[in-house]
């Protein structure tokens, strides 16, 4: 199953620094790294959505009546 | 409070109206019974413990799961969440349309089908399990598996009995309620197993650094051998009760039948997870492995691939009791030779049991031995083990 890719350049320096550390960064291609790194770095930021008014008293209630909060 | 896997926590419940409606209109539609374990797998689709996934897998998800591990918007998931059907039900299930998914009779769920494909075994068992091996639980299951997977979302419209529904969070129950002790940081821990000193000592040392801890005992099928959900969660009851500060612990189950897909396993335990709120996750030796399939560390190491997965695991290797320390020690810590180690080991504590050997105070609180003690059948026998082998 071929993916479907986006081509992004990065400056030569930086990819020829890339391939020169290659074997100690663990991955195969400098374009696997590059992938590796930018997941690495979304990784922190997932956006969330935060739950309503209502949901959130009705959760409380079940929580309380659980026993799992006073 | 760490974002839900994908960014959003998925609500498939339908309630009020929406659900009556369903419910009556689920009677013309074609209907497709599922057992237990589907029946979990619904639940967890539509409270959001299986975020971002809102219902079963499409063929295309699906490929991309078994063979890069992730979705197809790039997400780490490393198991299948597959709907399987006997041709005769498949028959008016097509895409577009929706069929009623039953359990016990009773309508549970509305599939709004999106695709329906063949099952191909060998890439499910081989993508799933990392082996074609018979003798594996997993490439059994999918031998008895249907021919034919429909992928589609589902809006759950019932339930499957729950004995343990007190401790049944969803993930926002579980969210709200970390959010409400003040806990920023909270450590997951995933068992099908009563606690031993070891587990007791792990989940302590994550605790010292964590500001609450999430003991989630997997309830469901397990295999002849395992103990029973109810003396795992009686046990871990007590050792909650006796040895952990209230405020600091909190109990509840994930209803799901266990994989044994070891180390793909282990990524799908720690998103799991992180649906609930965790922000880490304890990794163990051999996690959700079975028999010698597995390296004893691979579940670790897998877990450099996903630098995106958003949840931190935590690797612990095995402890032991040392009697030269007189405490728990793992190799790292303690300097002494295998003369003055005792290791804890579930199956260890299994065969004492078994074997009508008292269990020593150096493996097993007194509390928990207790509550082992008052089952005269606490472990899974062949009979009830849906079909996996010890």
């Amino acid at each position: 199953m071929a993916q479907e890719v986006r081509l992004v350049p990065i400056p030569t320096p930086l990819y020829r620094r890339v391939e020169a550390v290659l074997d100690r960064l663990g991955q195969p291609s400098v374009e696997a790294f590059v992938v590796f790194a930018v997941r690495a770095a979304l990784g922190a930021h997932e956006p969330s959505e935060p739950l309503s008014g209502d949901d959130e008293a009705r959760i409380v209630e079940r929580l309380r009546r659980l026993g799992y909060i006073e | 409070m760490i974002a839900p896997h994908g960014g959003r926590l998925i609500n498939r419940v339908l309630e009020g109206e929406a659900r009556d409606e369903w419910r009556a209109r689920a009677a013309d539609l074609p209907a497709v019974p599922v057992g237990l374990e589907t029946a979990f797998d619904l639940e967890n689709l539509a409270t959001g413990v299986f975020s971002p996934l809102e219902g079963f897998m499409t063929r295309v998800e699906l490929e991309h799961v078994l063979e890069r591990r992730r979705l197809p918007g790039d997400q780490p998931w490393t198991l299948p969440v597959v709907l399987d059907a006997p041709q005769d039900a498949i028959g008016r299930a097509e895409p577009g349309g929706a069929v009623a998914l039953t359990h016990r009779g009773q309508p549970m769920a509305i599939l709004h089908v999106s695709d329906v494909y063949p099952l191909d075994r060998r890439a499910l068992a081989s993508g799933t399990y990392g082996t074609l091996d018979e003798r594996h639980p997993g490439v059994q299951r999918v031998g008895r598996m249907h021919d034919m997977l429909i992928g589609g979302a589902v809006d759950l419209i019932g339930s499957a009995d729950d004995p343990f529904a007190p401790y049944r969070l969803t993930p926002a129950e579980t969210r709200v309620l970390f959010r409400l002790r003040g806990w920023r940081t909270v450590v997951g821990f995933q068992t099908r197993n009563v606690p031993h000193l070891g587990h007791e000592y792990v989940q302590k040392t994550a605790l010292t650094f964590a500001d609450g801890l999430f003991i989630n005992p997997v309830i469901g099928p397990k295999k002849a051998g395992d103990f029973k959900d109810e003396v795992i969660l009686a046990t871990y009851g007590a050792l909650v009760q006796h040895y952990f500060l209230r405020d600091r612990a909190v109990l509840g189950v994930f209803r799901t039948e266990m994989r044994y897909a070891g180390p793909r396993e282990a990524v799908f335990h720690a998103i799991v997870r992180k649906n609930f709120g965790c922000t880490h996750f304890i990794v163990g030796r051999d996690h959700a492995g079975v028999g010698d399939f597995y390296g004893p560390y691979d579940a670790h190491a897998i877990f450099e691939e996903f630098p995106d997965l958003g949840i931190v695991p935590l690797f612990f290797t095995a402890f032991f009791y040392c009697r030269r320390c007189e405490g728990v020690a793992n190799e790292k810590t303690c300097p002494h030779g295998p003369d003055d180690r005792i290791q804890f080991s579930g199956t260890r504590l299994r065969q004492a049991l078994e074997g009508g050997e008292p269990a020593s105070a150096r493996l097993i609180r007194p509390e928990v031995a207790e509550v082992i003690a008052r089952y005269p059948e606490p472990l899974v026998g062949a009979e009830d083990a849906a079909g996996l082998p010890h």
